[in-house]
């Protein structure tokens, strides 16, 4: 049987937040443990704290440009050994085409092209979408078991 | 947030906070920017727990100041986690990482 564990959550664009995203998914990840089995676990749960640390300052600072009225959206879903989540904002979007950087040049990055650097570098799948409003960034990890 | 001990030709200096990150960044850098003062610095980073991409951000801005005054900046007690994100951004080609404070205060520049 397969088994599968999903999380909403809706939260003003307060940047003061972050900590508790990042936290809250590792919980998340601490809750599947038993599914996951004997993957580093540590690792996993970093890696996702991180990623969603990333993104979720992302939709804050440059799609809602931290207007504490509009609202972040998160879902993590674990299912058929992937680890999938979205966060969805309400400004016009980021375009991560242009937002990849050389890292050569990481003295002279900014920060939000530097957090989808290591988005990509820590996750398998990134993509995003905008529809009716809705700015989606969405990130997929892949867990292998032994 | 910071605790400061000084010695003979610098400082070590250890972030008492378990992430460093976007939502503390703004009270971390005021702190940050009274140790551009000191020649030889070195940042023990044995409470932090996680940093972030803003966080990378705060140490490269102190490794340019000190390194534009002459000066040396090296770390001290990081783990795992924080390994991983300097070296996924490749900060630590330019941020040496080391085992002891002599290895770091007796090394010729």
């Amino acid at each position: 049987m397969k088994s599968s564990l999903k999380l909403e959550l809706t939260l003003p664009s307060n940047i003061k937040l972050i900590p508790l995203i990042g936290n809250l998914v590792e919980t998340f990840v601490n809750s599947i443990k038993e599914e996951i089995g004997s993957i580093d676990f540590d690792d996993l749960a970093f890696k996702l704290d991180l990623a969603l640390t990333e993104a979720t300052a992302n939709a804050i600072k440059h799609g809602n440009k931290e207007k504490e009225e509009l609202p972040v959206k998160i879902k993590i879903e674990y299912f058929n050994n992937e680890l999938t989540i979205d966060v969805i904002d309400y400004g016009k979007g980021l375009n991560t085409e242009n937002l990849d950087i050389n890292m050569k040049n990481i003295f002279d990055s900014k920060d939000s092209g530097r957090g989808i650097f290591i988005i990509k570098q820590i996750m398998d799948e990134v993509s995003h979408s905008y529809e009716n409003g809705e700015f989606k960034f969405k990130m997929t990890k892949k867990i292998y078991k032994d | 947030m910071i605790e400061i001990k000084e010695v003979k030709d610098g400082a070590i200096v250890r972030i008492n906070l378990s992430r460093l990150d976007i939502s503390n960044k703004d009270l971390i850098l005021g702190e940050l920017q009274k140790l551009t003062r000191f020649n030889k610095l070195l940042l023990d980073l044995s409470e932090l727990n996680f940093i972030d991409s803003t966080g990378i951000g705060v140490i490269t801005g102190l490794y340019k100041k000190i390194k534009s005054n002459n000066g040396k900046l090296g770390l001290i007690n990081m783990n795992n986690r924080v390994a991983t994100v300097l070296k996924i951004t490749g900060l630590s080609e330019f941020i040496k990482s080391y085992n002891s404070e002599n290895a770091f205060f007796e090394e010729e520049k």
